[in-house]
């Protein structure tokens, strides 16, 4: 019997993919552009590393403090006697609420010695009594305010990074589009193949802004919220502490 | 100092550990930059859909005849076409033609009479032929047995894509692709390299793509048959390995192919 064959074919006409993928394309064009587009491109990874530093660095310190603040009033609500609380703070530095205790307690004791009492520990002198309940408030105040500065320390530099870095990226590609167009002129040619790299190669730089701009706005927003609901934290700190003394020591 | 300030003083300057937050900050830009550089692009772009697209797709059946280039009754038609302006201007000038005196012929007084034409009796007819009998007579051109030409308006394929010669159910739907010719050349050059007789039917469809210059690269298996026919239809497509480069009419740099192998027994 005589053997058939036949063939079916099936065509498909690949778009066109370079073999090297998109990476590599990534490459050429930050290798090919301009001076000023590799600046703009430094700048904002510069921006975008310290951004994220502070980011890591400020979500690792509220994160601990947190932690530590949770341990402090655990201890704080526990004990009867201030001068424990104070033997505690050491090993929870990290904790603002250590930081308006410690102030307040220096404030409670220097009114207390200057009475004439022999020590700061309420029960320590039978009848010790503070002068001004005014004066330990303010005391309070200023420790919540350093607490407070200390919290929001860097943390504008993200706004700062969110607010910036777009209006650097779209400097970049500006640039990178004026350049493209002068090349349009030079070569009086208005094919795509003049002005498309020229074009790819600018908005690099916007995306850059973006990638830089769109972390920071993020964890700013975060970071600021965290730094309200420390700051209220050490608010109720404060009143309980001046309830405290006000029982104690009038 | 009072003792308020010298604790905020004591609290201001507390441990800042930013550094090494830098420090991990940029290494991991550096790991994201490597992996934008040197990933897989497809990270990036957006995922094309691996299905063939099929543009056209071509069978021929039947018995393997005599390859006569798609030669048909029909593809005979005379093509018209449109000379260029070189050819026209080619055309040999008509040389007038010679003047001749303004004679009147005379009749030669000695020219021999004409002969007159002798008047056969006409023969007479006595019946109808056997057959023609109470029939209309038939006027015009005599009858004759043999092929003639009739235009029926189909259009031709006129592809030559008749590699197999005059095979039945040979079916061809071309699509976008610019140059069916091109795909015969192909077919046949493979075909000289591909054994179908292997004892079995079944099917391997094979994926490889065509450069500009011609080469066959990225051969593979795309639906396989069982090793040796997939080895049979590989071995045909790396052997030949170079085919004519791409037409000119075909913009793609590339040309990938999905080509069934039909084995049959």
């Amino acid at each position: 019997m005589r053997t058939l064959g036949y063939l079916a074919l099936a065509l498909q006409v690949q778009d066109a993919a370079a073999p090297g993928g998109v990476g590599s394309n990534v490459l050429r064009l930050v290798a090919h552009s301009s001076p000023v587009a590799q600046f703009v491109l430094l700048v904002l990874a510069l921006f975008s590393v310290v951004s994220w530093g502070i980011t890591f660095y400020k979500l690792w310190t509220f994160h601990r403090a947190g932690r530590q603040s949770k341990a402090f009033l655990d201890v704080f609500r526990k004990s009867n006697r201030f001068s424990e609380v104070q033997a505690v703070c050491k090993t929870l530095g990290e904790s603002p609420l250590v930081g308006v205790f410690q102030a307040g307690y220096a404030e409670l004791n220097a009114q207390l010695r200057h009475a004439g009492g022999p020590g700061g520990d309420p029960p320590a002198s039978p009848h010790p009594t503070m002068h001004s309940i005014q004066a330990l408030d303010r005391a309070l105040l200023r420790a919540s305010a350093l607490e407070v500065d200390k919290l929001e320390d860097r943390v504008p530099f993200l706004a700062t990074t969110a607010s910036i870095t777009p209006f650097i990226g779209l400097f970049g590609t500006v640039w990178g589009i004026i350049n493209a167009f002068d090349s349009i002129g030079q070569t009086a040619s208005t094919s795509l193949a003049v002005v498309a790299p020229g074009i790819a190669e600018a908005l690099i730089a916007t995306a850059a802004g973006l990638f830089a701009a769109i972390p920071a706005v993020y964890f700013y927003n975060r970071l600021a919220h965290q730094v309200k609901l420390f700051a209220t934290q050490m608010d109720d700190f404060s009143l309980e502490f001046l309830n405290i003394a006000e029982r104690n020591f009038t | 100092m009072e003792a308020v300030t010298a604790v905020l003083i004591d609290r201001e300057t507390g441990r800042r550990r930013l550094g090494p937050m830098l420090g991990g900050s940029l290494a991991l830009h550096v790991v994201l930059f490597a992996a934008l550089v040197f990933g897989p692009g497809r990270w990036l772009t957006a995922t094309v859909s691996r299905a063939p697209r099929v543009v056209m797709s071509i069978s021929l059946g039947g018995v393997p005849g005599p390859a006569n280039g798609g030669a048909n009754p029909l593809g005979g038609r005379p093509v018209q076409r449109v000379a260029t302006a070189a050819e026209t201007r080619r055309q040999p000038r008509l040389a007038p033609a010679a003047k001749t005196r303004m004679s009147v012929p005379v009749p030669s007084p000695k020219a021999p009479a004409k002969p007159k034409p002798s008047r056969a009796p006409a023969p007479e007819v006595k019946s109808a032929p056997e057959g023609a009998t109470g029939r209309v007579p038939t006027a015009g051109p005599e009858e004759q047995f043999g092929s003639s030409f009739a235009d029926t308006g189909v259009s031709g394929l006129g592809l030559g894509l008749s590699t197999g010669g005059a095979g039945a159910g040979g079916a061809l739907d071309v699509g976008s692709f610019c140059c069916p010719d091109y795909l015969a050349i192909m077919v046949r050059r493979i075909k000289e390299n591909w054994n179908y007789r292997q004892g079995i039917a079944a099917t391997t469809v094979m994926r490889f793509t065509i450069q500009r210059n011609g080469r066959i690269t990225d051969v593979a298996v795309e639906q396989s048959a069982g090793y040796v026919l997939d080895l049979a239809a590989e071995r045909a497509l790396l052997m030949l390995r170079q085919l004519p480069p791409l037409p000119a009419a075909y913009s793609n740099s590339t040309l990938t192919v999905y080509l069934r192998f039909d084995y049959q027994r």
